[in-house]
């Protein structure tokens, strides 16, 4: 999922880049930037919190994208360097720093562990400690979501 | 896990394992979908009813008059083929999801289509961006692109630019990617509505929701939320944002060990709280009280690690005030402090008196009313039968209550009971839905389809009297959007406009250069001065020379707000852009069929002295 995840985010950053510098106009930079602002700092943030749900990634993904833009957008307006381009390039660099270290990450745990783990596939191998592989917490996972597929068996427990 | 009942639902709220994702789901879900296996059958139904629903919209569309539209609003001019869009639409969508033969991706489609048509339809019949506060809001945009700075000093909207964080974004993403702000606010209905529409499943899968009972709930949430929040607002991005904290909350912190896997939580669910905590309380003064409540709650009924955040968010909301916002805090302390403790008036200001507004909007206001009286004695009796049979909902309950502290808080400027049933209601659906899907499993129960199916139906028929039922007037014609443009554009810094009354496309650029006087606001005594004599009273206000420009604006919105309203006397706005007209005083400096810009005419006058003086000419005689 990083391997994917890192070359959409640096396609969808460079693409907003050329068409910034270029100063394109038309749809193609408003879909290029609407895409750069609403997920690549989402993208980027994702891996962190996975392994999720699809559901909680289309929430995850725009919610951490909005936050990052609103904040980077105060810091530009309360330091009195109001420039756009800033902004965009703040974003830029706080998502592309976000997706390096889980790159990283996954390429130390590829090289730590042989080459039977593909790249993304298992970030978690990269950054969980121990703890995390308990074959005894797995199960205990597992058996939550099929608990929570009881009947009401969430409210009853709250 | 081969124990579980087969027909309940379905796969864990969080897959928190690699073992979980890769084999346990797909076990979780073929032990959950053994009564219910996905049908080709019931997929090909979907997908052709939503075919046919979007297809009748998109026919719907076209012809539609927006001129005859009359009091009751945007329904007095929709086309049969809407309804029936819209019915396909309910119809397949309850059918589906009773069955509980058909994947996530099929609902999400139908509650995308919904949130499409509601949404979607004003923004492509209008050509114009609605709603008077939407373009407020641009306004702020403008100045931040133009200044690159805000002004919490500012005379006007300066609570906007002591809170700028909403504004801030937009202000980036408007600029780099060259699309106009109005075109971005024309869609951020559809867009805000989508948001919250991931949020919503998000936090009910995270609370444990049966299956049947969450996606009811999430169609309820969408048909019964009518206070039309969900525009291009702070409140609008502060509630999605919102409702994601409160699933993330659960998703990260709950105590509960079946919602979380069991240890505490790393460094970047802390980080994600803060930095949804830090864009809320930068954007938006209500949202954080609530999430305030609602943190602060969970910690105390030990449902979920959330003390601190509640007590960062606390302070934070208080560092923002002393600090960024001083300046507002300062100048309106003593008007908020006020309004702390005083639940009964809170509650009571914004609560109009359907006697005295116009008989189309005294029956969109009834059905409000019915919708969300009705809403809650539903959600109610859910909650009554469930706690019957043992179920505490401890969560859903401090979710569904917490917004009540907004009453003794503030009143909002009259919104704050509105605010409470839009942070309440995705929770009041909730329980709704649970009177109908207690279990989840009651597919083979058509009386619990014909009850989801008769509720749908019935709360979309008022929801459409509730939601669009104010489009008369938040519709803005093309003529009234070409004379603010004119207006906004030509007047110098320090002008003076007087206006008929707030309801128009306004302050969207260039809107600090004006001090503005709207005459609806004015006290009945002067109403009563302004009646007697239009056209001098609004003379002897233009003629003042403390403003480098003096104008009179009226508009149609401005004249059909008021006879909704009722704010003031019947015909008052149109009698006085009638008097102007018919008066040498004044001149149209633009005009069209729907609204007029007005200045004093002056004459040059050689005093009996022999001075040369310039004044305005005289007003007739009433």
């Amino acid at each position: 999922m990083v391997g994917r995840f890192a070359a959409l985010i640096v396609a969808v950053t460079t693409a907003t880049a050329i068409v910034l510098v270029a100063d394109i106009g038309g749809p193609l930079r408003a879909v290029v930037v609407l895409a750069f602002f609403l997920a690549v700092p989402g993208l980027a943030a994702i891996g962190f919190f996975e392994p999720l749900q699809p559901d909680a990634r289309l929430v995850l993904v725009p919610a951490v994208s909005i936050v990052t833009t609103v904040v980077v957008a105060q810091v530009l307006l309360y330091t009195g360097n109001w420039t756009t381009e800033l902004g965009y390039s703040i974003v830029a660099l706080v998502s592309l720093a976000a997706i390096s270290v889980q790159v990283v990450e996954v390429l130390a745990a590829r090289l730590g562990t042989g080459p039977a783990q593909r790249l993304g596939d298992e970030r978690t191998l990269g950054r969980s400690g121990a703890s995390h592989h308990r074959p005894e917490n797995r199960q205990a996972g597992a058996a939550s979501g099929s608990g929570s597929s009881g009947t009401d068996s969430g409210h009853s427990s709250s | 896990m081969t124990t579980h009942h087969p027909t309940a639902v379905h796969r864990p709220p969080l897959a928190r394992f690699d073992s979980v994702r890769r084999a346990g789901v797909a076990r979780v879900e073929t032990v959950a979908d053994r009564g219910t296996a996905y049908r080709p059958m019931d997929l090909r139904f979907g997908l052709a009813a939503l075919a046919v629903a979007m297809l009748a919209w998109i026919i719907s569309l076209r012809d539609v008059r927006l001129d005859a539209m009359n009091d009751l609003g945007l329904l007095s001019v929709l086309p049969v083929t809407f309804y029936v869009s819209l019915g396909v639409l309910t119809v397949s969508f309850i059918a589906l999801l009773h069955r509980g033969r058909v994947g996530d991706v099929v609902l999400y489609s139908h509650v995308g289509a919904l949130i499409l048509i509601i949404h979607g339809t004003p923004a492509i019949l209008y050509s114009t961006l609605r709603y008077s506060w939407a373009w407020k809001h641009v306004g702020i945009v403008d100045y931040i692109q133009r200044n690159g700075t805000v002004d919490p000093d500012i005379a006007t909207l300066d609570v906007y630019h002591n809170w700028p964080g909403f504004f801030g974004a937009s202000a980036i993403i408007s600029d780099l990617s060259g699309i106009d702000t109005r075109s971005i606010a024309t869609w951020a209905p559809t867009a805000f509505s989508l948001l919250d529409l991931f949020a919503l499943v998000f936090v009910f899968r995270m609370l444990g929701t049966n299956r049947r009972a969450l996606w009811l709930a999430v169609w309820l949430f969408f048909v019964t939320n009518w206070v039309g929040q969900e525009y291009f607002s702070p409140q609008a991005m502060s509630y999605f944002l919102y409702l994601t904290l409160v699933g993330v909350a659960l998703a990260f912190f709950a105590r509960d060990g079946r919602r979380i896997a069991h240890q505490a939580p790393t460094w970047a669910p802390w980080l994600l709280s803060i930095g949804l905590i830090v864009a809320v309380v930068s954007s938006h003064q209500l949202t954080p009280l609530m999430i305030v409540v609602v943190l602060g709650g969970m910690s105390v009924l030990r449902i979920a690690r959330t003390g601190w955040l509640a007590v960062f968010t606390a302070l934070f909301a208080v560092l923002w005030m002393l600090g960024p916002a001083d300046s507002f805090f300062t100048r309106n302390i003593s008007e908020t402090l006020a309004e702390v403790g005083a639940p009964a008036t809170n509650s009571t200001t914004g609560v109009v008196d359907t006697t005295e507004v116009s008989s189309g909007q005294a029956t969109v206001i009834v059905i409000d009313r019915i919708l969300t009286v009705g809403l809650i004695a539903v959600a109610g009796a859910g909650l009554l039968f469930r706690w019957l049979r043992g179920h505490r909902f401890r969560t859903e309950m401090l979710l569904l209550v917490a917004p009540v502290v907004l009453l003794g808080a503030t009143d909002y400027d009259g919104e704050a009971l509105f605010r409470v049933f839009l942070f309440a209601v995705p929770f009041a659906t909730l329980f709704a839905a649970h009177v109908v899907y207690p279990h989840g499993n009651e597919h083979r129960s058509w009386r619990a389809g014909l009850v989801a199916g008769g509720a749908a139906v019935a709360v979309l028929v008022a929801f459409l009297f509730a939601y669009y039922g104010k489009e008369r007037f938040n519709y803005f014609t093309p003529g009234e959007v070409a004379a603010a443009e004119w207006l906004y554009e030509q007047a110098p810094p320090n002008s003076l406009l007087i206006e008929g009354s707030r309801n128009y496309p306004s302050q969207f650029v260039n809107y600090e250069n004006f001090t503005y006087v709207p005459i609806s606001r004015e006290d009945e005594a002067t109403h009563a001065r302004i009646a007697a004599d239009p056209a001098g009273v609004m003379a002897d206000w233009l003629d003042n020379s403390a403003y480098e420009a003096t104008y009179l604006f009226i508009t149609r919105s401005q004249i059909l707000e008021q006879e909704a309203l009722a704010e003031t006397p019947s015909g008052f706005l149109q009698s006085i852009r009638d008097a102007v007209e018919g008066s040498s005083a004044f001149e149209a400096v633009f005009e069209n069929d729907d609204a007029a810009v007005y200045q004093l005419v002056y004459e040059v006058v050689i005093t009996e002295s022999g001075a040369i003086e310039i004044r305005p000419v005289e007003v007739d005689e009433p």
